[in-house]
């Protein structure tokens, strides 16, 4: 019903536009780009059947971090409500991890939530398999405090040797 | 920057490099302060003067700015910092044209400046005269031969001249630079590996792109152990053995990729095409169902095989698959099922059958509280699931009421869905009923206010039904606390959707300047995007990414394709047309007041009146500081509307010159200007894309009739046109063809429209009549809502008096019983 796959360029626009319509933090085109040229391959994005796009997750390294390796980061992960039950944001951060692990080497992903957003706690720890962190103080513009969760990759993926006898 | 300042003395020599040393590290007032010591000294230095513009256009005093910079030239004409400065500034301000040419310039002086060139190559990329940053590319690397800057830059720059054998040359000899073991760009940088693997898929991909597949495929043997992108390599391994025709390894390396992603329609695909198999083959369909079925019995969470099935299988194979998707959707209350499905109501079979199917369950859960084939009563929520759907289904072939009155059965058994709620406002947006939309909208948002999604939904509806405070009200709902100016904030985060509605219901209300201000800050949101591109010419190849470079780069190319852009630029177009006409005839549109400056909007500033206040905007109330021109002054004010408008219509013509409705628009626009070549080349690319449009007519009959009221254009030329016109279309007349068209509505609107732009009592009494009749019944399915409001629109243009607009609002309504727009 739906299909997953990576983000590209020609996906930005829809991405914003679904960020914008879903979530009070928004963000530059440029950052979208930002993002697509320095880790292409962790970003992904949900698209029904008529080509359009429903969900998607942006998703980046941690360059905060002054010890290697670097942790994997969400920077923001939206499904538009219509398109619910489908299990597109586990869908789509299973890609997401997979390619943090592989790509950069993370061997953790870390994102923040607000600390009133039930509803997105409740996915991040239930569903998603992370959990809190440390508490951020004052971390959204609006002065709210944030969880920052984290969850463990090391124990979901392990590395794939493939065979050269093709 | 060349440090070949001539003629200083020498305290003033070191001043000048430390006005250079302060534009490095931004500090732009004083760096002005240090460029006056040196003129206070030596009064007319060329260089200084250039220098001090630059800082001058930093600090936002544009005019003065480019005055210095101007008589820094004219005084040191041969000097490679003016130059070079002038370029810097006009790259600043995004006219990357004139800084290429000021760049050129500034190399005769100073042919080997790596700086200058580097940012020139970056310029002409921008620009995409690919074939000059070929060239300046490999000046560069003549000069530095090492830095993978150069040579991936360069090698970038060759394959998007198409010269992918050049670009792969540059890549192998000077790869070794980063790839061997004791590789300068090991030390101290944490990310060697990945730019490695960045940099060894992207030579591959050239490699494929060269042609040579089994070149390819065995270098990617080769590079596996150094790469770390293992989707993209395990990609590029079922992709090379598929073009080699090596359909078994193929097919295992996708059934890899499937493993890795069961929700991948293009692996699905893939996997389908390495058996030889076709889904558009009917012959093929009975294999690929039968291969489908396995993967899904491997795979059985994948969304993306649930659905497949669907879209190639017929008959009996369909219901059967249709069955089990929908039972496992209703089962699950999964809100989009209907969405899906509906990509299947092309095909008329399939949607009858999916509606029959959906009547049986409704049926038997009502009689049996359970399916047929099942052993288990279902909870009372998949019934509610069966009639939303069904809903839906009677919404797609126009039984509003039938929708509505299910609508009402769902709502009653679920208050609390929102899902129900938005799809019930839809079904009366569909009727013609928007306020009646709005306000279920709203009271679905009532549900869940800490939801954006339903507010984004509602503020839309609010917009469509012109309730622009309204809505501006509830936007600001979700916008940051802590930004200075909500509604500046708005177009700050590039919220196009909202300044697109918020234009068309300005255009709705006769606001035509702040229309055009809106559809403006959509277009504006785009020149942005394109420009985004530009920082990433460098920092893209600095970071080996080249092949999302790439993908950024043709997606650049292809921006202005957007259907957010297109509308927004057709709109202001027709915004401008309108304004240009009106002052024409003498009547110019005069720009509505703004306001006293009422209470600034806060959070939970609450509004008195819904109804749309049309001389001010609630968030306009701020000080004139924040926005310039809160009215549309500005635009209504322009000296040329249609040189305005011209703007936009060259961009529509080179990106999305293969729509219509892109010449339809430039038609109105070339005419005017009475630049009548360029309107027949409008009329003949649409005849190219539609030989038979409705609005075709009416533009040769528009042409011929200024063509002979112009008595100022040549007789020759006007001959050879109207030679040219007779030919390709004969004799043509607004009504012939109408009546030729006589069940097609879409003929009588745009002849109405035709005759009216024609002029005088009687042309415009004909449109009236053909308008009269657009809710007739001989139209039949184009009797449109869209159709149908664009005609009442019509009518008021065509002198109808009150009573025939009711009398056709009353015959509209029997076609849109629910409507409230007639």
């Amino acid at each position: 019903m739906i299909t997953i796959r990576q983000a590209k360029a020609g996906d930005e626009i829809a991405m914003q536009n679904c960020n914008l319509t879903n979530l009070p933090e928004n963000y530059h085109m440029k950052y979208y780009l930002y993002h697509l040229a320095t880790w292409p391959e962790l970003s992904f994005v949900a698209e029904n059947e008529q080509g359009r796009l429903v969900g998607y997750v942006l998703a980046k390294m941690n360059e905060d971090m002054t010890t290697t390796p670097l942790d994997g980061h969400v920077t923001s992960l939206s499904v538009m409500r219509s398109y619910r039950r489908l299990g597109i944001a586990e869908r789509l951060m299973n890609q997401a991890q997979r390619a943090m692990f592989e790509v950069f080497d993370a061997k953790c992903v870390s994102l923040h939530v607000r600390i009133s957003n039930t509803a997105a706690f409740a996915l991040y720890k239930k569903t998603l398999g992370f959990d809190i962190d440390h508490t951020e103080a004052k971390y959204y513009a609006d002065g709210e405090d944030a969880y920052s969760m984290k969850k463990d990759l090391t124990s979901l993926y392990k590395f794939e040797m493939d065979s050269l006898d093709f | 920057m060349s440090l070949t300042i001539t003629e200083l003395p020498h305290k003033e020599q070191a001043l000048f490099r430390t006005a250079l040393k302060l534009y490095e590290v931004k500090q732009f007032k004083k760096g002005l302060k240090t460029c006056d010591q040196i003129l206070k000294k030596v009064a007319n230095h060329g260089e200084t003067l250039a220098v001090k513009g630059m800082f001058l256009a930093h600090l936002d005093r544009k005019e003065e700015a480019y005055e210095m910079i101007k008589r820094g030239i004219d005084i040191s004409p041969a000097s490679s910092i003016s130059w070079h400065v002038y370029g810097i500034v006009c790259r600043f301000d995004e006219n990357y044209a004139e800084a290429a040419k000021c760049y050129e310039e500034a190399l005769k002086a100073d042919s080997e400046n790596a700086t200058i060139l580097r940012e020139l190559a970056q310029l002409y990329t921008q620009l995409r005269q690919y074939q000059k940053a070929v060239e300046v590319r490999t000046r560069i690397l003549k000069i530095n031969p090492d830095t993978p800057q150069y040579w991936l830059g360069l090698a970038v720059a060759h394959q998007m001249t198409g010269r992918n054998d050049l670009a792969l040359n540059v890549i192998s000899t000077h790869e070794h630079i980063v790839l061997d073991e004791g590789s300068p760009f090991k030390a101290n940088n944490s990310n060697y590996r990945c730019d490695v693997s960045e940099l060894l898929m992207y030579k591959n991909w050239v490699m494929e792109l060269t042609g040579d597949y089994q070149m390819a495929l065995d270098n990617l043997k080769e590079i596996r152990p150094r790469i770390t992108d293992i989707t993209a390599w395990k990609e590029q391994k079922a992709k090379l053995l598929l073009k080699l025709d090596r359909k078994e390894a193929a097919a295992s390396a996708y059934q890899e990729l499937i493993e890795r992603n069961p929700d991948s329609n293009t692996y699905i695909c893939g996997y389908l095409s390495c058996n030889g198999l076709d889904i558009g083959r009917a012959e093929d369909r009975d294999a690929v169902l039968e291969i489908v079925r396995g993967l899904q019995q491997q795979f059985p969470a994948s969304s993306a095989l649930k659905f497949l099935p669907l879209t190639f299988c017929d008959g009996d194979d369909f219901v059967k698959e249709a069955d089990k998707l929908a039972k496992y959707a209703l089962r699950k209350g999964i809100p989009s099922l209907f969405t899906s499905m509906k990509t299947l109501y092309e095909n008329k079979t399939k949607g009858e059958t999916l509606g029959r199917l959906v009547e049986g369950y409704a049926s038997q859960l009502r009689d049996t509280k359970r399916f047929d084939d099942s052993s288990e009563d279902e909870p009372s929520s998949v019934s509610t699931w069966c009639t939303f759907y069904l809903a839906q289904h009677a919404d797609y072939y126009g039984n509003h009421e039938r929708a509505l009155q299910l609508m009402e059965t769902a709502i009653s058994a679920s208050p609390d869905t929102v899902d129900l709620y938005m799809v019930k406002a839809r079904i009366l947006k569909h009727a013609g009923d928007i306020g009646g939309a709005r306000d279920v909208m709203d009271f679905g948002r009532q549900k869940d206010l800490n939801d954006r999604f339903i507010n984004t939904k509602t503020v839309k509806y609010m917009l469509h039904n012109n309730e622009v405070d309204e809505a501006e009200k509830n936007m600001v709902l979700f916008v940051r606390d802590d930004a200075s100016h909500k509604i500046q904030e708005i177009v700050e985060t590039q919220t196009i959707w909202y300044m697109r509605e918020r234009g068309h219901a300005y255009r709705r209300l006769g606001d035509i300047g702040r229309a055009l201000k809106h559809f403006h800050q959509v277009l504006d949101s785009f020149k942005t995007y394109h420009n985004d591109q530009y920082d990433f010419h460098t920092y893209s190849i600095r970071k080996f990414t080249a092949r999302a470079y790439v993908d950024i780069l043709e997606w650049e190319d292809r921006v202005f394709e957007h259907p957010m852009y297109v509308d927004s630029a057709v709109s202001a177009i027709g915004c401008y047309v309108e304004l240009h006409d009106r002052k024409a005839a003498g009547a110019p549109f005069e720009p509505v007041p703004v306001e006293e400056p009422k209470k600034p909007l806060t959070r939970n500033g609450a509004s008195k009146s819904g109804q749309h206040n049309l001389a001010a905007g609630v968030g306009e109330a701020k000080p004139a500081a924040v926005d310039a021109d809160p009215n549309g002054a500005a635009f209504v004010n322009a000296p040329s509307h249609l040189e305005s408008a011209l703007a936009f219509v060259e961009v529509l013509e080179k990106s999305v010159g293969s729509q219509a409705e892109t010449h339809v628009t430039a038609f109105e626009v070339h005419l005017r200007m009475k630049k009548y070549f360029l309107a027949l080349k409008s009329i003949n690319l649409l005849r190219a894309i539609e030989a038979d449009h409705p609005a075709l007519v009416p533009m040769v009959v528009r042409i011929n009739a200024a063509l002979d009221a112009d008595a100022s254009f040549a007789a020759p030329m006007k001959a050879a046109l109207k030679g040219q016109l007779a030919k390709a279309f004969g004799e043509v007349s607004i009504a012939a063809t109408v009546g030729g068209h006589d069940t097609l509505l879409p003929f009588a609107l745009a002849g109405a429209r035709g005759l009216v732009s024609l002029g005088g009592g009687e042309r415009v009494a004909q449109a009236k009549e053909m308008v009269m009749q657009a809710a007739a019944e001989r139209f039949g399915e184009s009797r449109t809502l869209e159709n149908l409001v664009a005609a009442r629109d019509l009518l008021a243009k065509s002198g109808a008096s009150e009573s025939e607009r009711s009398a056709f609002a009353a015959e509209a309504r029997k076609v849109f019983p629910l409507a409230t727009c007639f």
